[in-house]
């Protein structure tokens, strides 16, 4: 049975990953691409490893994967952040500023 | 052939994705994407690597290579970033 | 090892790709992360070929220490940043940089990458759909480029030595669209 669920949810993280990289080929602007990156690839990275862990079961090699599984959480957000912040202060904008203030007034 | 084998084989095929990425990248931060995107398919697939062959000290060198990753990643963005001023 | 997949055949074909384009780039920034992902599978497939020891030292020297040095050996090799403001354009996406690239006003920009690179200054080519009196106010910028339907407008830093120069090349070489240089004084 745990052969099972941990068989299903690496297949669903696989799919969460293939999706991540497929939107990252096929997306036009760089900071959706951005997006991409930071949440749906790291949500099939925390599936597969949620799907290895109740592979193993219970045992010092899971406790390792759940090591590697909070820090994955904890730093690939962070550096996602630290290259769009990069691309950002070097002048890439997308958008205008004002485009974004005549919307708000628009909301008003 | 090993479920976790073929899962294994489509990772690296994933991992081809992210090279096409960095390879036609207009920007030097498409490349840096890519590589992040590559260095957290490689993890998961040494984390594949250690449950298949049930030796527990290859975790290890996962626990580094996500260390790494961060590091170089986080490391290449902050030089690039205008002149490497910042 | 893992026997009877042909995964090493994959990531091999990879890194043969990645040390091609390396070598073939022109610009350094690009070569120094292709040279991390090339170690990054390099040691993957150490560990893969059975040799967990050998994969630790990849990592950490290739990725991470050799990364390093190339960083700060870089650092040395100025960028000089073109922000081209393409403030007409409804969406900024990869296909309108290549139209622009592609156009006759992007022969002029990449005129100036080539300049550039003579001087050994890396040129760092943003877009940004901004206005010019926005990017000039920020102040983060060598050079401000600014196309329009028949005008090309190259705005420069007063305080900024390669700018008198510059036009003199863009002069030379705009034959059929209008150069206009302007000098931005160096307040900020």
């Amino acid at each position: 049975m745990s052969t099972l669920i941990g068989q299903a949810l690496i297949v669903i993280g696989l799919l969460f990953v293939a999706t991540g990289v497929y939107s990252v080929l096929v997306y036009k602007e760089f900071y959706s691409r951005v997006v991409i990156t930071a949440k749906v690839d790291t949500v099939g990275f925390i599936t597969i490893m949620f799907g290895l862990i109740v592979l193993e079961g219970f045992s010092f090699v899971s406790a390792k994967l759940l090591l590697i599984l909070v820090f994955e959480m904890l730093t690939s957000p962070v550096s996602t952040h630290a290259i769009a912040h990069s691309a950002y202060t070097s002048g890439y904008r997308i958008e205008r500023e004002s485009d974004g203030q005549l919307t708000q007034e628009a909301q008003e | 052939m090993n479920f976790l084998e073929i899962s294994l084989l489509i990772l690296a095929g994933l991992s081809f994705g992210g090279l096409v990425r960095i390879l036609a990248g207009p920007t030097v931060w498409d490349r840096l994407l890519g590589m992040s995107l590559i260095s957290s398919k490689v993890i998961v697939a040494i984390a594949i690597v250690a449950v298949l062959l049930d030796r527990s000290f290859l975790m290890d060198v996962a626990i580094i290579y996500s260390l790494l990753g961060f590091i170089s990643s986080v490391l290449i963005a902050r030089f690039i970033e205008r002149k490497g001023e910042a | 090892m893992i026997g009877g997949i042909g995964l090493d055949s994959i990531l091999l074909l990879m890194t043969v790709l990645i040390a091609i384009v390396a070598v073939w780039t022109k610009i350094l920034r690009h070569a120094v992360i292709l040279l991390g992902i090339f170690s990054f599978i390099c040691s993957f497939l150490y560990l893969y070929y059975g040799a967990p020891d050998v994969a630790i030292a990849e990592a950490v020297i290739g990725s991470g220490l050799v990364m390093l040095l190339y960083l700060t050996a870089i650092k040395r090799y100025r960028t000089y940043s073109i922000i081209v403001s393409v403030e007409n354009e409804d969406r900024l996406e990869d296909a309108t940089m290549q139209e622009f690239a592609g156009s006759s006003q992007g022969q002029l920009l990449s005129e100036i990458e080539r300049f550039c690179l003579s001087r050994e200054l890396e040129p760092e080519i943003v877009y940004s759909r901004e206005s010019v009196a926005k990017i000039a106010e920020d102040g983060r910028f060598d050079l401000i480029v600014h196309p329009e339907e028949s005008r090309f407008t190259v705005y420069g830093r007063e305080d900024n030595y390669l700018v008198d120069e510059l036009e003199m090349l863009l002069i030379l070489h705009s034959t059929d669209t209008d150069t206009e240089f302007v000098r931005i004084g160096a307040e900020s």
